[in-house]
């Protein structure tokens, strides 16, 4: 060994690193999209804005929606979030995350608007206050003001039928 | 009968990357060339009837169920070949022992590289057949298949994957000559730079040409009206690029100067793992959601097991043997050797970011902390300040000789172009009234790289063997130019419009005739047709017909944008959602100008074009 191999050797050892790093969590099977948020069960974080408030979240179930009209997932999934207000008549708050005005209004009218109220959130402080990993990411808050449930990728059926829907029933009785 | 076929000539595929393996380690040149080429012939067969398979919709074939229709039109049951996961490694696998058929083809048989090349046969063939076999049949035949995702059903799309592979899988071979010359180092670096050199234009042309295709086709098929996403698919391809960017430079300092060889090995083995690593992460569908990955971990573990045995393989190979290998040369501050190692140091600290923006999802699922906001603010945010000095750089590099050189010298061959630049940047703000600072600053790069690129070649009196950079580098020009227009610069209007109604966008004025429901071979559509005359001219007027579409069979709808191309700009045109609140007959319609967009599509076709002809007289070099 010389001097020279303890530089040549180093990007075999960061390949390992960012090996074990990435893997491992995948050997285990373990999903980040159904990580559980530290915030789940404790109270929604506190926050006031013109478009609505965290006090606004609290007497009754409703889903919080993180989106971006930048965010291609954002536009499959807001099908869903039409389906979740039309058939099953459920309240959708928005936090338009990182985005342009125009953007955002273009984004709703294209694909059609199923948020009860959307807040702009230019600077991305709202995602950070409820721990975002990125968009779009669905919380379902009970009628008590506290998270139940965080889903960090786009609802699909699939998980329209199995996960959000059961819970709200549930939530409910 | 046919898939059986194909499951027979990939077994002996299989066999032959193992012979050429092992008979390019012993040497024995004979057979070595034999294996390479039977096994190319193999891959071509079952390739072959896998295409059949799918021309004849064969409903005992599960991946022909999964991705085809009896209905769809045949250009695009061909394309649904490679428009799935198992059809598409088999294309990488046709295109790997392509690679390795045109190795084989030359003269002095390389047989080191042809092992290594052998090697990786071994593993993608055992891939295809144990994991992922595109000839598993279906007991119970179904009625019809599931058709291919109509985003999909596309032209520019049929090519763009064949495109993309030839680039990723073209730097195997130059992951094949770096591993080989760590193993057996037999010439000097500057000759083995050679060698290498032309395989490495001929992947990054490929890559380029790819990479512009899904640009093109996000633009005029998805409707978004961008060329870029920062999406991780569109990402894991733009990786590979940077780094072969920064290889493609870093050779020429190693052909002529014998320097930067470690790093130049290093690069080439980086570039095509990141190729790995990039179609295997989109391919397990690891990027979009990690669950995928789970679902299916035999799948997972072996391409895993693949990126590990390759990609650490060789970086523990070059940790062992690359401190022998001769690095010479001593250069001054201010020389080529400089320039192009700044290239290196952008470039690959362009794609180290944007590496972490688009896998930090997943390191951060194992870490389990942290708050990062990624998408374009991310990647807009750092990937924007580190192009500027990148392009100006390349600008200023050409001009700049071996070893040492002179300022006075620089600036002298510089004036003529920077005049250009200056010019042009006043001309622009004098003639268009309303324009950013942003788009001035865009439009000058884009200028100074124009100019510089075509002075310099002037200056030197048009040399053939400048001819390669010289297209290359005013394509960058051309394209950076394309990329402001379709970004900074669109005008754009999103309106309510009732029939008749009339709306101004950019210098268009569109009127909204009528809107009819219709039926398509396998979609059932609402179309728009719409008036759009020039405000600034007399020109004949034109209808644009934007549609949203819905596929029943794979209960997808799509939105098909109306674009009318000129020299000057794109007008784009989406046709939204009837208004909700029951007025009658109205309909959002999202409209804009693009200008410049044919300006970036021509550039990036002129860098691709810039490479191909740089790996042509290298060829050619070789040969003489």
């Amino acid at each position: 060994m010389t001097r020279k191999h303890i530089i040549t050797l180093l990007p075999v050892l960061l390949f390992i690193g960012l090996m074990g790093v990435a893997i491992i969590p995948l050997l285990r099977g373990d999903d980040p999209s159904k990580i559980r948020s530290v915030l789940i069960d404790q109270p929604v974080p506190d926050f006031t804005r013109a478009e609505f408030s965290s006090s606004d979240l609290k007497n009754r179930v409703v889903l919080l929606n993180i989106f971006a009209s930048w965010c291609p997932p954002c536009e499959i999934e807001n099908e869903m979030l039409l389906t979740l207000k039309k058939d099953h008549a459920i309240e959708i708050y928005g936090i338009n995350y990182k985005d342009s005005d125009a953007g955002r209004r273009d984004y709703l009218q294209r694909l059609g608007n199923p948020y009860v109220a959307v807040t702009p959130d230019p600077k991305g402080e709202l995602a950070i206050a409820w721990g975002s990993y990125g968009v779009p990411e669905t919380f379902i808050i009970d009628g008590m003001g506290r998270i139940r449930y965080r889903h960090a990728a786009p609802l699909t059926p699939g998980d329209l039928e199995k996960i959000i829907l059961p819970l709200i029933r549930e939530i409910r009785k | 009968m046919i898939p059986e076929l194909g499951q027979f000539f990939l077994i002996l595929a299989l066999l032959m990357a193992a012979l050429q393996s092992y008979a390019g380690w012993r040497g024995l040149d004979s057979v070595c060339r034999r294996a390479s080429i039977l096994q190319w012939i193999l891959c071509a067969g079952a390739f072959l009837c896998l295409m059949v398979s799918f021309i004849i919709t064969d409903l005992s074939v599960i991946t022909v169920v999964d991705n085809s229709h009896t209905l769809k039109p045949m250009l695009y049951k061909i394309a649904g070949t490679w428009g799935n996961h198992e059809g598409s490694m088999l294309l990488w696998v046709l295109v790997l022992s392509f690679f390795g058929f045109l190795i084989a083809l030359q003269k002095k048989l390389p047989a080191t590289v042809l092992f290594v090349q052998g090697l990786q046969g071994v593993g993608f063939l055992s891939f295809l057949i144990f994991t992922s076999n595109p000839f598993s049949r279906l007991l119970a035949p179904p009625l019809d298949g599931n058709d291919l995702n109509p985003l999909l059903q596309d032209p520019a799309l049929a090519i763009h994957p064949p495109m993309l592979y030839l680039g990723y899988v073209g730097f195997s071979v130059v992951f094949s000559y770096a591993v080989a010359y760590l193993l057996r180092p037999d010439t000097t670096p500057a000759a083995w730079a050679k060698a290498v050199r032309p395989w490495i234009l001929v992947a990054w042309s490929s890559l380029t040409a790819g990479i512009a295709l899904g640009s093109w086709w996000a633009y005029y098929e998805l409707g978004w009206g961008g060329f870029w996403f920062w999406d991780p698919v569109e990402n894991a391809s733009l990786l590979p690029w940077l780094l072969g960017t920064g290889l493609l430079h870093s050779i020429i300092v190693t052909q002529n100067r014998g320097a930067f060889a470690r790093w130049t090995v290093l690069l080439a083995i980086l570039t095509y793992s990141l190729s790995l690593l990039g179609t295997f992460l989109v391919r397990s569908g690891v990027l979009t959601s990690v669950h995928a990955f789970a679902v299916d971990p035999s799948r997972g573990l072996f391409i895993l097991m693949l990126l590990i045995l390759y990609t650490g393989g060789a970086l523990l190979l070059y940790g062992l043997r690359a401190p022998a290998l001769k690095s010479e040369a001593g250069f001054d501050t201010l020389s080529r050797e400089t320039g192009l190692l700044l290239n290196n140091l952008l470039l690959g600290t362009l794609a180290a970011t944007v590496f972490i923006g688009t896998l930090y999802p997943l390191l951060l699922a194992a870490l389990n902390a942290g708050q990062i906001s990624v998408g374009p603010p991310y990647f807009n945010a750092t990937v924007v300040p580190l192009s500027i000095p990148l392009f100006i750089l390349m600008g200023i590099g050409p001009s700049l000789t071996w070893k040492r050189a002179e300022l006075g010298m620089v600036l002298d061959h510089l004036k003529i172009a920077f005049a250009l630049t200056v010019a042009v940047i006043f001309l622009t703000w004098a003639i268009i009234v309303h324009i950013s600072p942003g788009i001035l600053i865009g439009l000058g790069i884009a200028a100074w790289l124009f100019t510089t690129a075509i002075t310099h070649f002037i200056r030197r009196g048009a040399r053939r063997s400048d001819l390669s950079m010289a297209i290359a580098h005013a394509g960058m020009g051309l394209a950076v130019a394309g990329m402001i227009g379709t970004s900074l610069w669109v005008e754009e209007k999103s309106v309510m419009m009732k029939l008749g109604e009339r709306v101004i966008v950019g210098r268009y004025e569109l009127t909204l005739d009528k809107v009819e429901a219709g039926f398509g071979p396998n979609y059932s559509t609402i179309q728009a047709t719409l008036t759009a005359r020039m405000t600034d001219s007399n020109a004949a007027p034109f209808t644009l017909t934007p549609e949203r579409r819905h596929y029943p069979v794979a209960a997808t709808r799509t939105t098909e944008a109306a674009i009318r191309k000129t020299w000057r700009d794109d007008i784009y045109v989406v046709l939204g959602q009837p208004a909700e609140d029951g007025k009658a007959d109205s309909w959002v319609i999202r409209a804009s100008t693009h200008p410049l967009v044919p300006i970036l599509w021509l550039g990036l076709l002129l860098v691709a074009i810039g490479g191909a002809v740089g790996a042509f007289q290298n060829r050619k070099g070789q040969q003489a």
